[in-house]
């Protein structure tokens, strides 16, 4: 299974990627109130799902590297880290495009964006933080940290149903959820950013064969 | 144990408590990112705090131009409701009976904004009427 989602992974995103394309620009609906910069949600949305498998990722192959002592799991867990840390900035940066014409503003203290942000601080602190700790021939230090860093990782997702804020909920909840055309984009492009997310490891496992 | 070893442990620590207190601030400034406008009349009466940030939402018609070029509009969580005065930048979405979030100071009833957003809706839904363009009360 792993070793066909690492040889496939890049023809499947192509093809999920164009089809998804398609669906966000000329399939979906402009949407009733925010009109057409709503589009942007479908790769926010995306960005999200692949920072929450590559941190769930690290967070379990920094365990297993505490429990098996094998230097290869803290490899695997660190290139998860980068690839979640890349995908939190966009997904920050891609959010601040959106909520300018939206909100009105490019970024305000609401509870969600700073833990997003936090999010995105302690993971960057973490890839810093692990090579430091490889060469000081400590590397469990470096897992121990990603496992307190992941507890900010369900705060995001918590913080804006049990706090205040301008960040939407549009699924459960008191969220209205979306229209189906909408509903089929999101799911396609969440199909390209999976195999986009098994495509980076793929290449960056890879890259430390060299 | 080693000095270097000794170092890393001292990081973690540091870093520990760093973050814990990131956190910590996060969460208490923005455990109530706005008040509701009953609250904020409250709130004024009080305390002395001045600056609030208040959501609620905007009454339908009140939305009003001025010859300045501010514009006053009320909001309301449909208990209370405040008049809005407020120059500057509006959010593309902004109108009618939508959720708005306003930070300034609350003076009697009238609240002197500097900074105006407007809450994107929850549901998304398709837009049958694609010409029709959001645009201001006249």
């Amino acid at each position: 299974m792993i070793l066909f989602l690492r040889r496939y992974s890049f023809l499947f995103f192509i093809i999920f990627m164009t089809l998804s394309l398609y669906m966000v620009f000329l399939y979906a609906p402009k949407e009733k109130i925010m009109g057409d910069v709503q589009r942007i949600f479908y790769f926010h949305m995306g960005y999200v799902l692949v920072f929450t498998i590559a941190f769930t990722m690290n967070l379990i192959y920094s365990i297993k590297f505490l429990r098996h002592n094998n230097l290869a799991d803290s490899n695997i867990a660190y290139i998860n880290g980068e690839i979640g840390t890349v995908f939190t900035l966009l997904t920050l940066v891609s959010g601040m495009i959106w909520a300018k014409p939206v909100w009105g503003t490019w970024w305000t203290s609401d509870p969600q964006l700073t833990t997003t942000l936090i999010l995105f601080i302690l993971y960057f602190t973490y890839l810093v933080f692990h090579k430091l700790a490889l060469k000081s021939g400590v590397p469990r230090y470096s897992s121990i940290f990603a496992i307190i860093a992941f507890i900010d990782l369900p705060i995001v997702y918590i913080s804006v149903r049990i706090m205040r804020g301008i960040s939407p909920v549009v699924f459960g909840g008191e969220g209205g959820g979306i229209s189906s055309e909408m509903m089929d984009t999101l799911l396609v492009t969440f199909g390209a950013f999976l195999f986009l997310y098994f495509y980076l490891l793929d290449l960056r496992l890879k890259l430390d064969k060299i | 144990m080693s000095s270097a070893k000794k170092k890393i442990k001292i990081l973690v620590i540091v870093l520990l408590f760093f973050f814990s207190f990131l956190i910590f601030k996060a969460v208490e400034s923005s455990l109530v990112y706005y008040l509701t406008v009953s609250e904020a009349l409250e709130v004024r009466a009080q305390s002395k705090i001045k600056r609030l940030r208040v959501s609620g939402i905007v009454e339908k018609g009140s939305i009003k131009k001025n010859m300045d070029g501010s514009i006053t509009f009320n909001i309301t969580d449909l208990e209370k409701s405040i008049e809005v005065e407020y120059k500057g930048e509006i959010p593309d979405i902004f109108k009618d009976e939508i959720e708005a979030v306003v930070e300034g100071e609350l003076v009697g009833k009238t609240f002197f904004a500097n900074k105006l957003f407007a809450k994107c809706p929850t549901k998304y839904e398709e837009d049958l009427a694609s010409s029709e363009k959001v645009s201001l009360a006249k």
